[in-house]
């Protein structure tokens, strides 16, 4: 039933995540496993696309979590867009958007990463 | 087309046959030669040879045959042919001139010389397909060639030996030279082939000696055979067929002289190896050893380990199929690089996917050079040569995995060395279905015996039995999923006496998620005995949880504290869902869902900084429903969700009535609304409502809680 699905694209600024379908506690894993390819291809500034994810549980919240410090700590941020109303409900009753950044479009995410260019050039 | 060609020789072979047998008796009478008759009758006879070829290769079928049923064959074929040519020499009394070739003098030769003429060609036929069998048995790449080679000298030098009407001799001089010259050539390939009998080797000792005696006497029957009976007879009758017949005579001689040296050449050595066909015998022992293993991992490096030993080749290795077949991937590897196993081309190429992974039959290519179809398998190893490949198939027939065996030397692998790796494999394959089997049922238990170690901790923490609080009415209800999540709910007393309570979810699923929730109480019981306030007990909580969880574990809740004097109810909530607030007198539902973040997803600082309080008067008729996202995320089969909307718009219909009533209400739509079908996440509710009545005059308490195992939902 749950399918769920992962659209990985390398842009200039971050690599984009693309969600689809159902982040569950049985896809989590699977997700996890593609973000830790991910980090370890030194990618640390990533973009998670959530416009075509239906449904995302506690596990797969958790996924993000389980990652963010590595990120931040190598100078990298998630960023998430385009969130589904219904799916954005989940992120704000766990406090969420104090811990990340939500941006309506793929391209104002991807260009927050580009504002903050100069100051990792130095 | 082949049914036409069938009856044509049915028809023409016994017709041509007459039509010579006619023409002789003509020649003997009339004692005239007519040229362009006897070219005829020489052309209706080289057919007869052709037909007889045909008969031979469509119904003598001896392929599939075992090599003493090959011998048994050969010998039965000829002491036939012995045993009719006796007879017939003793019933007729046939006379031939001196000349060469030889004429008849008397009807007796005619019919004597046609019989062995029909008798000959077949028997000859039958016994060089045998013969050529038998050569093959290993077949090197230049047998095939040095066979074709014979045939054509064969062909060739009984040709020369009609046009010149000679008699074969070694003399190099006159129309003779020719003659010796390409029966020379023959003689050479007849000698190399006749080396080619290595099945001889891997006979058992007994069968060799029964062999050496048996062919002795086939020896002196093919031997009397030619010299006593064909000789005259066969050459008044055609000189072409009697060149052909005496070429292949010469062959079976020698074949079977060299075939009987090396069978006494081998006797005294038969016992040792003797020895190693027993060897070859362990398979089935070694097969035993292989179903001693019950480890799956360890039963496939042992299985590419013991087929290479075994078939004493260069690599082997083992694939295994996933996902139901979809995809094989190389479990274990022996002499081969991992860079190589990375880019194996053996599921592009179209012979084995066809033959081995669609058709599940065994590969065998003696040289892979030698066919340009396999030039990516050259390209990806440069010095294999033969390949073998035999598929591993399951009891219920389904491939389970291909094993494969690469050497460096061409046509390395022969039939045998197949049917022992198949017979290997088919040993493996149901080694291996077996453990994992064992494999699956032991993680399903375990699994079975986690999950309920994690339901039986979950039961064990939540409250056994509701606070009594005056003026205050409390229905929970909690539903554990089949994989347990991490649902916890407990009512505690503050320091000054208010009653404390938590709802909340720990993140994931099954034994870890458990033992959180175990934490958690723990933290949570230990600070309700000091802290007063919900806000600075959750933060404290925060700072506890934090370092000591999962870096993706979180947990969201809500702390409550509910003073029955002033019927106060004060709340934080930390990530979790929104608290329902009906009010009775108003009939308004409000959703209260202050600032908050999840415990353990943040150090402290902020998680404090955002963290708000909550506070309501309850008036009597008040409703306060706190619940986990399991209730408003149940789906049911059409993979609908039962969502926010159809619990708020059940409010106002439930919230006048007993709050177990209410309850009950709840439980019983969500199951409507399940049909059957089981939780896939726990759910847990708690209501609280303010007596209407004064509440000294009713300390009433709903102090029932329920807990379903999902499983008996699912099955009627």
């Amino acid at each position: 039933m749950a399918k769920f699905d992962v659209n990985i694209t390398e842009e200039q600024e971050a690599v984009v995540l693309a969600l689809v379908g159902y982040l569950d506690a049985h896809t989590a894993p699977e997700f996890e496993k593609n973000l830790q390819r991910v980090i370890q291809q030194n990618h640390y500034r990533i973009v998670v696309d959530l416009e075509q994810l239906r449904y995302i549980s506690s596990a797969g919240l958790g996924v993000f979590m389980g990652f963010i410090e590595e990120i931040r700590e190598n100078q990298g941020d998630i960023r998430f867009c385009n969130t589904d109303p219904k799916v954005y409900k989940i992120f704000e009753l766990l406090g969420f958007p104090a811990l990340f950044r939500f941006f309506s479009t793929r391209e104002q995410a991807l260009a927050s990463f580009q504002q903050e260019t100069p100051k990792q050039g130095g | 087309m082949k049914r036409l060609t069938q009856h044509i020789i049915f028809v023409f072979l016994p017709l041509m046959v007459f039509v010579v047998f006619f023409i002789d008796l003509v020649f003997l009478y009339s004692q005239i030669t007519i040229t362009a008759l006897r070219i005829f009758r020489e052309v209706l006879l080289v057919g007869l040879l052709g037909g007889s070829w045909f008969l031979v290769q469509r119904y003598f079928r001896v392929e599939k045959l075992s090599i003493p049923q090959k011998l048994g064959r050969l010998t039965a074929l000829f002491t036939l042919n012995y045993l009719v040519v006796l007879f017939l020499k003793n019933l007729l009394d046939p006379a031939y001139t001196d000349t060469f070739p030889p004429e008849y003098q008397n009807v007796d030769a005619v019919v004597f010389a046609t019989l062995i003429g029909m008798l000959a060609p077949p028997t000859l036929m039958a016994s060089l397909k045998i013969l050529q069998e038998l050569i093959f048995y290993r077949q090197r790449s230049t047998t095939r060639r040095a066979f074709q080679l014979f045939l054509f000298f064969t062909a060739l030098t009984s040709l020369s030996l009609y046009l010149t009407q000679q008699p074969l001799q070694l003399s190099f001089s006159g129309p003779s030279a020719l003659n010796a010259t390409l029966f020379l050539l023959t003689l050479v390939f007849m000698v190399q082939l006749a080396f080619h009998n290595d099945w001889i080797v891997y006979l058992p000792r007994k069968i060799k000696w029964l062999y050496f005696v048996v062919g002795m006497l086939l020896l002196s029957e093919i031997y009397s055979l030619f010299d006593v009976v064909y000789r005259t007879h066969l050459t008044a009758y055609s000189l072409f067929i009697a060149s052909v017949s005496f070429m292949l005579y010469l062959f079976l001689l020698i074949y079977a002289t060299i075939a009987l040296l090396k069978l006494f050449i081998y006797l005294p050595t038969a016992k040792a190896f003797d020895r190693k066909i027993r060897e070859v015998n362990s398979l089935n022992s070694l097969a035993r050893t292989l179903n001693t293993e019950l480890e799956p991992e360890k039963l496939m490096r042992m299985i590419t380990r013991l087929s290479r030993e075994v078939l004493e080749c260069d690599s082997t290795w083992l694939e295994i199929g996933e996902k139901n077949g979809e995809r094989f991937r190389t479990v274990h590897w022996e002499n081969l690089t991992e860079a190589q196993i990375k880019r194996t081309p053996f599921h592009h190429q179209p012979v084995l996917l066809r033959q081995l992974y669609h058709q599940k039959k065994p590969v065998l290519i003696p040289d892979l050079h030698k066919h340009r179809e396999y030039a990516d398998l050259v390209e990806w190893d440069r010095e294999g040569r033969s390949l073998l490949a035999v598929p591993l198939i399951s009891n219920r027939d389904h491939l389970m995995g291909v094993l494969y065996a690469l050497s460096r030397t061409a046509y390395a692998f022969d039939n045998e060395d197949l049917s022992l790796l198949e017979g290997f494999a088919h040993q493996a394959a149901i080694a291996l279905e077996n453990a994992q089997l064992v494999k699956a049922s032991l993680s399903r238990e375990r699994i079975e015996q986690e999950l309920k170690i994690a339901r039986e901790v979950q039961l064990k923490l939540l409250p056994q039995k509701l606070p009594e609080i005056p003026g205050l009415h409390i229905a929970a209800l909690s539903l554990a999923a089949y994989e347990v999540g991490g649902d916890y709910y407990d009512f505690f007393t503050y320091p000054d006496g208010a009653l404390g309570l938590v709802i909340g979810d720990v993140s994931g699923k099954g034994t870890s998620a458990a033992f959180y929730v175990a934490e958690f109480k723990g933290v949570i019981q230990t600070l309700a005995r000091v802290e007063t306030d919900p806000l600075r007990l959750v933060c404290q909580a925060n700072r506890i949880m934090y370092p000591n969880i999962e870096p993706r574990a979180f947990i969201s809740a809500i702390v409550g504290r509910f003073e029955a004097d002033s019927a106060r109810f004060t709340f934080v909530r930390a990530g979790h869902t929104p608290v329902l607030y009906w009010q009775g007198q108003q009939e308004t539902l409000e959703i209260l869902q202050p600032a908050g973040l999840g415990i353990g997803l943040e150090a402290g600082p902020l998680f404090e900084k955002l963290i708000a309080r909550c506070t309501i008067q309850m008036a009597p008729g008040d409703l306060l429903l706190l619940y986990t996202d399991g209730l408003t995320e149940v789906r049911n089969a059409h993979d609908e969700e039962f969502g926010d909307e159809r619990l708020l718009q059940m409010v106002p219909a439930i919230a006048h009535r007993p709050v177990e009533e209410a309850k009950e209400a709840i439980f019983d739509r969500i199951t409507d609304f399940l049909q059957r079908k089981a939780l896939m996440d726990d759910l847990t509710l708690i209501l609280l409502q303010k007596s209407r009545r004064s509440a000294r005059l009713e300390p009433r308490m709903a102090a029932t809680e329920t807990q379903f195992a999902n499983k008996n939902q699912a099955k009627p």
